[in-house]
């Protein structure tokens, strides 16, 4: 491969991601070009980048996912270099494909790679081949009979995926025979409106599974690299929500072990760029390869965190065509994340957009929050409600975890609901703290991670509260009632009726 | 001294305040007086010392209930002058008599209805899909009940409380 200069990147993104990526890009010195729907003009990763085109519309499908507009814009605005972040293009085949058409360097793995793991089954039958241990499954079902008798024979509990997902989207659980159609149709709709696909398969449920992955970096001169495991098993309906490295699974030797079966995994599919295998490990640590990310991953910052690798510069590096060091640093202490979302977990999770009313974020050592939103900012509903990651360092998982504790009760986030208590109690629950769980924690602790908000009244709130009161009336005396408009927190909360009921 | 009925965190209790100069009150909490320096910060903090203890709150305030966002601590405030009677809310849905009313807690679209007029609904009962930020999520039935009316359809854009369906409560 030709080595190639890169000089301006196009981040093909949003949010939290396009922030990050944009962050190393300005490290080493390279333009930075966002794109931006209707409802993102004012988004953060609008306002960090150094030039910034709209993609007309609001749904993904006329914007991010637009492949025509954003190579337009690429051209436009003389990008040399794409960054498709993670979700939208980062793992279409096509789009990197287009890419080295129009002479952009697409930063990310070759499109052949892409689609060969992409389609889940076809990776799933490329690595048994390579002699990559794989979960009981099957190729893409079409009608609903099909799907039917082969989750009779693979034996319920079945998972439905999507045969061009990632992510968790789409995926259902099935426990019984009569609930297999609807969540056939159900995860068929949910793939067709994240993917344009709306093919599904099945695979065998894996009871109590640990969900681990490995990093990958792979050079196009053929040297392939692992940095370790992340431990990705606090999920709630398949969507990973903590994660951290060392796994507490984890042994030298199923590092070992598991480790040179990503890299077999890389060299198998002809991998270049930084890529992510995902395994299911069982109790007895039997490991089956689940699939792999072609792309970035959401929580890689874990893995920076405990090796000090830039994953973004490597990408670029890699995609400039330079050749990987030979060793990679070595991994130092533990590093957890969590997710922070715009969600009411006291109303079944469910999205919370609004105006970002005070955000307050911690600092101090060793603590990394990769954000894509600030004070003031309405979090629009067209997206993932993902509002930031957190994450922190520490010598040893006991300090990582007092760290998180610490971090997340800075953090002040009001005018939308987040999770940030529900995190803290999943960060203190003692089977996390002892480091004994899988991906049925959330599931099988939910009445103690649910508990009611609301800590019980004390001498210092009950304080507060008649201070409260005496300033509210006196605001009340000074100033007759005018529109809520530009009002105070001080003046608004006198108003009953308005919010939910 | 001035007194306040307040609730917090669902707990009813009465304060008295008496202002002094420079943000400092006396507050009496259960019959203890005690000395606290409350400052405001901005427009949305209050940092208050009692007793050498520190309390560092932000303040949301939501519909007529504060939520007070301390570092380890949240809490949920309705306070009464006197006045008015507390703003206390008679739990989630409607009263007794009238027809329990299902809300769109956020802004989104929704999906597919899985119920018809004069279906018979129990807890937990499907009642439709409402897809926002990505997601699908299913909007099930709190109470046991007849469907009386459906207010959407499927491909409809619905804003944060508007009314999805009406259930006439049942024994």
């Amino acid at each position: 491969m030709n080595k190639r200069k890169i000089t301006k990147v196009l981040v093909a993104n949003r949010g939290e991601i396009s922030v990050r990526v944009q962050r190393t890009c300005r490290e080493l010195g390279l333009a930075t070009v966002a794109v931006f729907s209707e409802p993102d003009r004012i988004a953060l990763h609008v306002r960090t980048a150094d030039e910034a085109y709209p993609l007309p519309g609001s749904s993904p499908r006329e914007t991010y996912l637009d492949q025509g507009k954003i190579l337009d814009i690429a051209k436009r605005a003389g990008a040399d270099a794409i960054h498709p972040g993670y979700g939208f293009l980062s793992e279409n085949a096509a789009f990197a494909a287009a890419c080295r058409e129009r002479g952009v360097v697409f930063i990310g793995p070759p499109p052949e790679a892409i689609e060969l793991m992409g389609e889940k089954t076809q990776a799933r039958a490329r690595m048994e081949r390579a002699g990559v241990p794989i979960v009981p499954g099957t190729p893409p079902l079409k009608s609903r009979e099909e799907t039917a008798a082969e989750a009779a024979r693979i034996g319920y509990p079945v998972l439905i995926k999507a045969a061009a997902g990632g992510g968790g989207k789409g995926m259902r659980r099935v426990e019984k025979p009569e609930d297999l159609a609807a969540a056939t149709d159900a995860c068929r709709r949910e793939s067709s409106a994240a993917f344009g696909d709306d093919r599904i398969y099945l695979e065998k449920y894996l009871e109590e599974p640990h969900h681990i992955e490995f990093q990958v970096l792979a050079d196009s001169h053929g040297r392939v690299v692992h940095l370790n495991e992340r431990e990705c098993s606090v999920q709630r309906r398949h969507q990973k929500i903590v994660e951290e490295t060392p796994s507490p699974l984890m042994t030298d030797d199923l590092r070992r072990r598991m480790g040179a079966a990503a890299v077999k995994a890389a060299e198998a599919c002809g991998y270049v760029n930084a890529g992510t295998v995902e395994f299911l490990v069982d109790a007895a640590r039997r490991f089956y390869f689940l699939e792999m990310n072609t792309r970035l991953q959401v929580e890689h910052p874990v893995t920076e965190m405990v090796t000090g690798v830039d994953l973004v510069e490597r990408q670029i590096r890699v995609a400039e065509g330079a050749a990987l060091e030979a060793g990679m640093p070595a991994a130092r202490g533990a590093a957890i994340e969590c997710r922070i979302y715009a969600e009411d977990p006291g109303c079944n999770f469910m999205p919370s957009p609004g105006t970002v009313r005070t955000l307050v974020v911690p600092g101090g050592p060793g603590v990394r929050d990769d954000s894509g939103i600030y004070e003031g900012f309405t979090i629009p509903m067209e997206y993932d409600p993902l509002l930031s990651k957190l994450v922190v360092w520490g010598e040893d998982r006991r300090r990582a975890l007092a760290r998180m504790v610490r971090a997340l009760q800075e953090y002040r986030l009001t005018g939308v609901r987040t999770n940030i208590r529900y995190l803290e109690r999943i960060v203190r629950h003692p089977d996390f703290v002892k480091g004994e769980y899988d991906t049925h924690f959330i599931a099988r602790h939910q009445d103690a991670l649910l508990r009611p908000e609301g800590d019980g009244p004390d001498v210092p709130t009950l304080a507060a509260a008649a201070v409260l009161a005496w300033l509210e009336d006196e605001k009340r005396a000074a100033a007759p009632p005018t529109p809520q408009a530009g009002m105070s927190a001080w003046k608004r909360a006198g108003r009953p009726g308005g919010g939910e009921g | 001294m001035k007194t306040y009925n307040v609730v917090l965190d669902g707990a009813a209790a009465e304060v008295g305040i008496q202002p002094l100069s420079g943000g400092r009150y006396q507050v009496v909490i259960d019959g203890t007086t005690y000395d606290v320096d409350a400052r405001t910060v901005g427009a949305d903090f209050l940092s208050l010392i009692v007793d050498n203890r520190t309390r560092d709150l932000a303040l949301s305030p939501n519909g007529g209930v504060w939520e007070l966002h301390g570092k380890d601590r949240r809490h949920h405030l309705l306070i009464s002058d006197g006045r008015r009677k507390a703003w206390l809310r008679s739990g989630a849905g409607s009263g007794p008599a009238g027809p329990a009313v299902v809300k769109a807690a956020m802004p989104g679209k929704i999906v597919q209805v899985e119920v018809k007029e004069g279906d018979r609904v129990a807890p937990g009962s499907g009642l439709l899909i409402i897809e926002a930020m990505k997601m699908e999520n299913e909007i099930r039935s709190e109470g046991t009940g007849i469907v009386r009316a459906i207010r959407v359809k499927p491909g409809d854009a619905v804003e944060r409380d508007a009314v999805l369906i009406e259930i006439d409560p049942a024994e």
